[in-house]
């Protein structure tokens, strides 16, 4: 990235009476392609780049972004940032750090990536499609097929001398297929997120996303009742995404979490080890330091079922007089700093998925549920989501089941977790990359007929 | 010295001035240079404020300035999208000549004069956010705070998020259409937490509408701060909801999220052009019980979902979807019109110059039946009333549906009995259409945010309370 040189700002900073100030940098250049009908429908060229000031005064912090970098007056700046500081009743003295640790150099930024053509990308795309369309004649439509990728970085810098950059990239594919038979719909869909073009398997992801609908096709409701359920790997990362929230020291502090009080108690079964890890290759959720320029490092977050540590940064681990865990976080150069996952998953078991089902007996295995962003309390952990799967009985998957809900309290489901399977699966990054393997738990609600 | 440093030290004057007609002809043109039918610019300015409170105390406040430039490219029924923050002629022109190279064609279109439009507002903004002082937006916030937290002792925690909008636009394209365009909005949610017996439970009121801060003079936050904190307490002490197939009576206003996800998503042009929307050339069929009628409307004065223009550069307007059962339309953007070979309907629109338009809900609702809300509750034995919802999503291929009910009540015997907690209704967009039997006369509107393939957008959803004659519900309770 480009380098920023700071003096001017942080000296004109002091001057209107913000003591402490921090430039936060974030650019990206990203191209998208989707394809309809063995063509491209739609292509995409982005540049983004936008800066955020934050800065002390009387002990408050004040934030301040814009994206026309080309206008900025450096005394709005700072009075905007003076102006938000002003209003601020925080109960603490707020700060801007800086440790003068060295962090680690991960390479976050995967240089082959940029050495693949867009000709060769765009083919990826369309042999996609036409693989998607090869699969099976009841594939009716491909209404979603891309690939895109992103390149971007960020850069922190402040008047006590933090001045930190780091680069990274990172892909993704995805393909929606619509199936139809005998005048019943069904879509399904699949993706892959790296940043090593070798992961992207155009056949595997269509064959994937094929499956997804062909098999939910002769799909029928079910009775209501509780039934022991294994939840797939992307159901359960897409549960651990939607409740991470309850792991934020913040969200603890503010009362906001039922796990507040419960650190070094048993919170989930004993087969449960949740991760924080930063530091894996080719993971959208790695880096080497966090928005706060604090080092990053691995941590056990549950393990053995004990919950061993909550998520902070400088201002929730001051409060409480704990390091930070290098969990600062911000959504993009428009959010004040919070906390989120790096890349946060379920420790995966040895089960493979026969033999949780066999394990189960009888009981539901949910391969799909929607509405995430509506059916469920991160606050009070209860939840209730359209889901689609299998029915098992006897120990075996037996008919497609859909339109029905399953519904539960998460923290309740983390404590009846019977056995862990070993498909560990990271789902579509969000504010943190989640993932788990599928679990089976004891009892959850499902409601159909 | 930098590029990136010149440009942080020197202090550019008239930096906020809407890009200059020659500018954006340039670019226009550098976006046809390689053969095309269409080329449209999408330039935003986007001031806004945020402030939260936790407890009652200012915990965060940012002000911010979306600013940047999307550009579009269309030949036949292919698209280019190119978008940059850095608005100078040059590099303009620059990102417009990259773009046009994924578009190759024959045919070069020339750029028509430009037709000057300066929308005249849907409403007049009587108090500009800017120009109320943040101590104030402060002020009103800390009594919303007193209002939720003095409901009971039980209520432990209360959060408030304010925000305030003023996006400027200018929309041009080769065609010689140019319009600018104000947008201001404003919105407070309030989320209210109960605890007790380790347990918690929340109650959430999110206000908003296209009016300046004079928005606040209009309601009395404070009641809906104190009914966010009534549902919290409510909840708490609320049995689990029922589960299986039953008849609901769902409440007005947010309600209407109803119709937004089993019908909206799948009149949206967006899923229709490619025939995967359940409704797809279904007009003049009756799709719905005859006592629906549903329409979307973006030029309602201060609603949440109105605006003067949609984002590309088309006057709003009302879009009967549904009259008494029959489709009678879809909502249309420009290129899915193109594929559809219908008209746009006032309804292309984006979050930002980030995405490229497609056609989308504004303020969609349900019009009033004949029935009192009374009526309703009294001719359903039992079931379940749904008070305030919560949202939801839809799958437009199949027309699967979901959405989520925050606070419940059961009806026994025809009367409002045992508040129940949260559940989410899930069914089929065609079958429940035709299973609305019954509608209320108490039309009112809920404000959301939508999120689709142009980005998370403002929308309004709406109704009158109406009744279902069967619906699955996602609760934990046998019945």
């Amino acid at each position: 990235m480009e380098k920023f040189k700071t003096e001017a700002l942080f000296e004109l900073a002091q001057k209107q009476g913000v003591e402490e100030i921090e430039i936060y940098v974030g650019e990206s250049k990203s191209f998208n392609v989707r394809v309809y009908d063995a063509r491209v429908e739609h292509f995409a060229l982005e540049e983004n780049r936008g800066l955020s000031a934050r800065g002390i005064s009387e002990n408050s912090m004040g934030y301040i972004y814009t994206e026309n970098l080309n206008g900025i007056r450096l005394e709005e700046l700072i009075s905007g940032v003076k102006e938000n500081a002003d209003i601020m009743e925080a109960s603490e003295k707020e700060e801007i750090h800086f440790d003068n640790e060295k962090c680690g150099k991960m390479e976050l930024k995967n240089t082959d990536l940029e050495k693949i053509t867009e000709e060769e990308k765009i083919a990826f795309a369309l042999d996609m499609e036409k693989k998607a369309f090869s699969i099976d004649e009841r594939i009716e439509a491909v209404n979603y097929c891309l690939y895109g990728e992103s390149s971007g970085g960020r850069m922190i810098m402040n008047s006590k001398g933090l001045d930190l950059s780091e680069e990274k990239n990172i892909a993704f594919a995805f393909i929606s297929v619509v199936a139809k038979e005998d005048g019943k719909v069904k879509t399904g869909s699949a993706y892959t997120v790296s940043n090593e073009f070798g992961d992207f398997d155009a056949e595997a992801l269509a064959k994937e996303a094929a499956r997804k609908a062909l098999d939910q096709l002769e799909a029928k409701t079910m009775a209501s009742g509780s039934r022991k359920t294994l939840l797939s790997n992307e159901v359960s990362a897409d549960l651990l995404q939607a409740f991470s929230s309850a792991f934020s020291a913040e969200n603890v502090q503010r009362n906001l979490s039922l796990l507040k009080g419960r650190l070094g108690e048993r919170v989930g079964s004993e087969n449960l080890a949740i991760i924080d890890d930063p530091l894996l290759p080719n993971k959208a959720g790695s880096r080497n330091f966090d928005d706060e320029g604090t080092c990053t490092f691995k941590k056990n977050v549950i393990e053995n079922g004990i919950l061993k540590t909550f998520l902070h940064n400088k201002k929730t681990g001051k409060k409480e007089g704990l390091a930070s865990t290098g969990n600062a976080f911000k959504g993009s150069y428009k959010s004040p700093v919070s906390i989120a996952p790096t890349n946060f998953f379920i420790s995966p078991g040895t089960f493979s998925i026969s033999e949780a089902v066999e394990n189960m007996g009888g009981g539901m295995y949910i391969t799909d549920v929607q509405g995430l962003h509506a059916g469920l309390n991160s606050v009070s952990g209860d939840f209730s989501l359209s889901a689609s799967g299998f029915a098992v009985r006897g120990g075996k998957i037996e008919e497609a089941v859909h339109q029905i809900t399953v519904a539960g309290n998460y923290f309740d489901m983390l404590m009846d977790i019977e056995c862990i399977c070993s498909d560990l699966k990271f789902i579509m990054p969000g504010s943190g990359h989640v993932g788990s393997p599928s679990i089976l738990i004891g009892k959850l609600d499902i409601s159909g007929e | 010295m930098s590029m990136a440093l010149t440009m942080l030290l020197v202090f550019i004057g008239g930096r906020n001035k809407m890009l200059k007609a020659n500018v954006i002809r340039g670019t226009l043109d550098a976006a046809l240079s390689k053969g095309a039918d269409f080329s449209e610019i999408f330039f935003e300015n986007k001031r806004n404020q945020t402030i939260g409170l936790v407890g009652g105390l200012v915990e965060n406040t940012v002000s911010g300035q979306d600013y940047g430039v999307g550009i579009r490219i269309i030949r036949g029924t292919e698209s280019v999208y190119a978008y940059t923050n850095d608005t100078s002629a040059e590099h303009l022109k620059m990102v417009a000549e990259k773009a046009a190279l994924a578009l190759e064609g024959k045919e070069k279109t020339t750029v028509l004069d430009f037709r000057r439009h300066v929308g005249t507002p849907l409403i007049e903004i009587l108090k500009y956010p800017g120009d109320i002082g943040k101590k104030e937006k402060v002020l009103l916030l800390k009594r919303a705070h007193e209002s939720a937290s003095g409901f009971s002792d039980e209520i432990t925690q209360v959060r408030i998020n304010y925000l305030d909008i003023v996006q400027k636009v200018l929309i041009a394209n080769s065609e010689g259409l140019w319009v600018e365009d104000e947008r201001v909005r404003t919105r407070t949610s309030i989320q209210s937490v109960a605890e007790s017996g380790g347990e918690m439970q929340t109650g959430h009121f999110a206000p908003g509408a296209s009016m300046g801060f004079e928005f606040y003079e209009t309601i009395d936050l404070g009641k809906y701060a104190r009914e966010a904190s009534e549902m919290a307490a409510t909840m708490l002490h609320a049995d689990f909801a029922p589960s299986g197939k039953m008849k609901v009576v769902i409440e007005n206003g947010f309600g209407g999220v109803i119709f937004h996800e089993a019908c909206g998503h799948g009149l949206e042009a967006t899923s229709v052009a490619k025939g995967t929307s359940v409704f797809a050339g279904k007009t003049g069929e009756k799709i719905a019980s005859g006592v629906l009628t549903a329409i979307d409307d973006g030029s309602i004065p201060g609603q949440w979902g109105s605006a003067g223009f949609d984002d590309e550069g088309l006057k709003t307007r009302k879009n009967i979807l549904i009259e008494n059962g029959i489709l009678k339309g879809y909502m249309v953007d420009r290129l899915n019109g193109k594929k559809m070979g219908m008209a746009p309907t006032g309804s292309g629109r984006r979050q930002s110059y980030k995405y490229p338009p497609t056609s989308r809900m504004t303020n969609t609702y349900i019009a009033p039946g004949k029935n009192s809300f009374e009526d309703l509750i009294s001719s359903t034995e039992n079931g379940l009333y749904a008070k305030k919802m919560g949202g939801g999503s839809v799958d437009p291929a199949t027309g699967e549906f979901n959405f989520a009910v925050m606070e419940g009540y059961l009806i026994e015997n025809g009367k409002i009995g045992k508040p129940v907690r949260g559940a989410t209704l899930i069914g089929n967009g065609l079958s429940i259409l035709k299973k609305i039997d019954m509608v209320a006369d108490n039309l009112s509107f809920g404000q959301g945010m939508c999120g689709s393939v142009s980005g998370s957008i403002p929308v309004n959803v709406g109704q009158p309370a109406l009744r279902v004659e069967s619906i699955t519900v996602g609760g934990r309770k046998e019945r």
